[in-house]
Parts: C-alpha cells; sequence; structure tokens
C-alpha cells in the first residue's frame, strides 16, 4: 500500500515535471521536482522506505532522461549517503534543515551533470547558460521550498494515518 | 323640482359661459394683467413642480440603479457565463484551426515524401534542462525501432534512442550528445552538426579554406547511417574564421522550433546509403 502510494506520488512529480514544467516560459523552468522528495525522505522517513524511492525514481528518472543511464540514481544515492543522518548533527527545525540540504542536493544535482558535460564536450568553462539555469533554480527552490515542506508534511502525515487506521481497524 | 327640459337649458348656458370665460382668459393671458398673472402662477407653482419631479426622478433613479440593477446583475451573471463559454469554444476553434493547419502541413509533407512517414505526437520533454530528449507516444508496436530519425516539415527534429512498446525516446539535434553528418547545401562542404547548450547547433569539422557564410543552408549528407541526405537542419547564422587552425567555427540556427514541437513524423524507412554492399 504505501509503496504504491510512493510510487503514484513519484510518477506524478516526475509527469509534472516532463510535461508542465517544460512547457512554461524559461523563467519558469524548475529544479529537479523529486530532490525534495527524496530529501524528506532521507531526512525524516526510516531507510527502507528511502531506499525503495531511490529505485523508483532514480531509475524512472534515468529512463526517461536524456542523460547517461545511471546518473539519477547515483545522484539521489549520494543525497542518501551524505545526508541520511545530518538530523544528527545539525540541530535544526525540520523546514531549515529541510531547505538546506534541497538547496545542497540541487547544487550536488547540477554540479555532477555540469561535470558530465565537461567531460563529454573537453570544455571546462563555466557558461553563462549554465549559470543561468542553477541560479533560477536556486530562486525556485526558496520559493517553493516551504510550501512543498508543509505538503509533504501533510500527506506523509495523511498515510502514516491510513495505514495505521487500517491496521487497526484489520487487527 | 326642475324639469328635464328647464335642467338641460341651464346646462347648455353653463357650458356656453365656461366658453366665454375661456375665451376671455385667453384673451387677458395676451395683455400684461395676464401675462403678470401667468408669471405670478408660475413662480408659485414651479418649485413644486420641480421639487416633485425632483422626487420622481430620484424614485425613477433609485429603481433604475438599485431595484432595477438587481436584475441587470442576473442578467449580468448570465452573460458573463455565456461570454466565458464563447471565449472557450473560440478559443477550441483556434486550437482546432492551429492543428488542422498544423496536420496539413504533415499531410502533404507524407504526399510528397519519398518515405514511409509515421506521425506521433509528444507527450513529455526531458525532466533535466541539461539534456534535449522528448517522449513520444508511438512504439515498437507501430513499427518504430531505435536509430530511425525523426522529422517535422521545417526539417530534422532527432533520432530514435529507445522504443518501448507504445512510446519512444527521441534525442534531439541540439543535444550536446547528438551529432549528423551534414554538409552546406550550396557548395556540398561537409561537417558535423553537433548540438550546443543554449538550444542551437554547430558545424564542426567544416575545412577554414571553405567558403561558407551566413544564410547557407546545412543539410543532412547520409553518410551518419541514421539521417538520410537531404533532410533540411538549419542556416548558418554566424562564421568565425581565425587566423590559426584547421576548421572554422560555425553557429548553425535549426529550422525546428524545438520548444513549440508538439508533432512529429518518424522516417520507418529511412533509405540509408548501404556502405556494406557497395564496398
Amino acid at each position: 500500500m504505501r509503496l504504491f502510494i510512493y510510487f503514484i506520488i513519484s510518477a506524478m512529480l516526475i509527469s509534472l515535471q516532463t510535461t508542465v514544467i517544460p512547457a512554461l516560459p524559461f523563467l519558469l523552468s524548475s529544479y529537479d521536482m523529486l530532490i525534495p522528495f527524496i530529501v524528506y525522505f532521507t531526512l525524516f522517513r526510516p531507510a527502507t522506505e528511502c531506499l525503495t524511492i531511490i529505485i523508483i525514481a532514480g531509475f524512472a528518472m534515468d529512463m526517461l532522461s536524456g542523460a547517461p543511464a545511471g546518473i539519477y540514481l547515483f545522484i539521489y544515492t549520494w543525497i542518501i549517503l551524505l545526508f541520511k543522518r545530518a538530523k544528527l548533527y545539525f540541530h535544526l527545525r525540520d523546514p531549515v534543515l529541510f531547505q538546506i540540504v534541497v538547496v545542497i542536493s540541487i547544487l550536488i544535482e547540477n554540479m555532477i551533470f555540469g561535470l558530465y558535460i565537461s567531460f563529454k564536450t573537453m570544455s571546462f568553462e563555466l557558461s553563462f547558460h549554465a549559470a543561468q539555469i542553477v541560479l533560477i533554480q536556486l530562486i525556485w527552490v526558496f520559493l517553493t521550498i516551504p510550501f512543498i515542506f508543509v505538503i509533504f508534511d501533510y500527506i506523509f502525515g495523511a498515510i502514516d494515518k491510513l495505514i495505521a487506521g487500517g491496521l487497526r481497524k484489520s487487527l | 323640482m326642475f324639469s328635464k327640459k328647464t335642467m338641460v337649458v341651464a346646462g347648455a348656458i353653463i357650458l356656453i359661459a365656461l366658453n366665454v370665460l375661456v375665451f376671455s382668459f385667453t384673451y387677458i393671458r395676451k395683455s400684461s394683467v395676464g401675462d403678470a398673472a401667468a408669471r405670478a402662477t408660475l413662480y408659485l407653482i414651479s418649485p413644486f413642480q420641480t421639487a416633485v419631479s425632483a422626487v420622481i426622478d430620484f424614485t425613477d433613479d433609485v429603481w433604475e440603479h438599485y431595484f432595477f440593477l438587481i436584475s441587470v446583475a442576473r442578467e449580468n451573471d448570465e452573460l458573463k457565463k455565456k461570454l466565458g463559454i464563447a471565449v472557450k469554444k473560440n478559443n477550441e476553434c483556434n486550437e482546432i484551426a492551429l492543428s488542422n493547419e498544423r496536420l496539413r502541413k504533415y499531410v502533404n509533407l507524407k504526399k510528397q515524401s519519398p518515405y514511409n512517414l509515421l506521425a506521433a505526437k509528444v507527450i513529455a520533454k526531458d525532466p533535466a534542462p541539461w539534456f534535449k530528449t522528448m517522449i513520444i507516444n508511438k512504439g515498437t508496436k507501430d513499427g518504430v525501432i531505435k536509430e530511425l530519425p525523426v522529422m517535422v516539415p521545417e526539417g530534422v527534429v532527432g533520432y530514435v534512442t529507445t522504443a518501448s512498446s507504445g512510446f519512444a525516446k527521441v534525442l534531439l539535434i541540439i543535444d550536446r550528445n547528438s551529432s549528423v553528418d551534414a554538409m552546406v547545401q550550396r557548395n556540398r562542404a561537409r561537417g558535423v552538426v553537433q548540438g550546443d547548450a543554449q538550444g542551437l547547433c554547430r558545424f564542426d569539422y567544416a575545412l577554414r579554406k571553405l567558403d561558407i557564410t551566413v544564410g547557407d543552408t546545412i543539410v543532412s549528407s547520409g553518410f551518419d547511417g541514421i539521417y538520410p541526405k537531404g533532410l533540411r537542419i538549419g542556416s548558418v547564422s554566424k562564421v568565425i574564421r581565425r587566423n590559426s587552425g584547421l576548421f572554422q567555427a560555425i553557429e548553425l540556427t535549426p529550422f525546428v522550433d524545438f520548444k513549440k514541437l508538439e508533432e512529429v513524423m518518424i522516417i520507418l524507412n529511412p533509405l540509408i546509403h548501404d556502405f556494406v554492399s557497395n564496398q
């Protein structure tokens, strides 16, 4: 049940990112919508759920994107490895920690893409266009992440209640 | 008391007397006395008339602008609804007209083209802004296989990199990973069209001695084993000839507007030059 819901949420986020956002003007081009999802799982959900979700989301993104196969899975895995224990070391309020980790994760993702493209094209210069993309993404992160945190908190709280209620009934 | 006859006579006399009185009054009005009387009457009565008229106007105003407006507001709501429906319908008609225009182009292309073309709809684009791919709604069950070229009437779009049963992923020519063996249509100068960072293309490996100018059309050469010969790719927008080096740097503006792609055509029989059998 839980897995099915996560799959549906991942599919919805991927669909939003591949159909709605590319149709918007350049200034509205957003960041990888799955990053906040992965970060939320990394920080606030059990490790087993994290692993399941990176496999689903990473695999789907790799299949749909023109990026080299496995790069999204690689990025999401690194996000989990780097930040899984962040809550233990950084005593920040959940929304603040969430926002910081999302920003760092998006920078990591762009850095990995940039490195891949640099190696592929054998040019190591930071183009204005690339800097523009990253800047727009960061602006959108700062504008949207607090709302996304509230939405995720509500959705996952509701899922937990729903599943707990179902279990209680079955017992 | 009075007989009927007497009553009739008296009535007639009163009527005649009244007539005389009215005629006399008309005559008096023309005189200065009559004029003064009329002015006095106007002076005395007009304020009342004005007041009554103002009350009537006020009542009329209140009725027109308040009570009557309730029905006007209702009517307005109805009209707004109708306008909304009309705007929606108009928009739908515009969409149909535009779609019709686009599809007409595709049908013409299909009729004129020597290739077996399959139309497909673009359903999604790459999730990352760094890469340029798209997903189309035709797959292996429609005869789409890997490495089939994709085009629109304006020119080359890209080629199929992955095909599932109902969908396929297309790598666009503006992606950095894409390369198309191409040539200048005017003088057949060869080079390779490669994707650029900002949704444009470069025409690489064109020798410095070759005469290539801004506005030249670049077409596919057919030697890359994917794209058939002669498909339009783009026009030269910038040429940089450095003092040193073997090649010139050429920027290319693709003929296809990749941001507005909605439908594409897949070439199912690309008629690729068969290098093996020719050797």
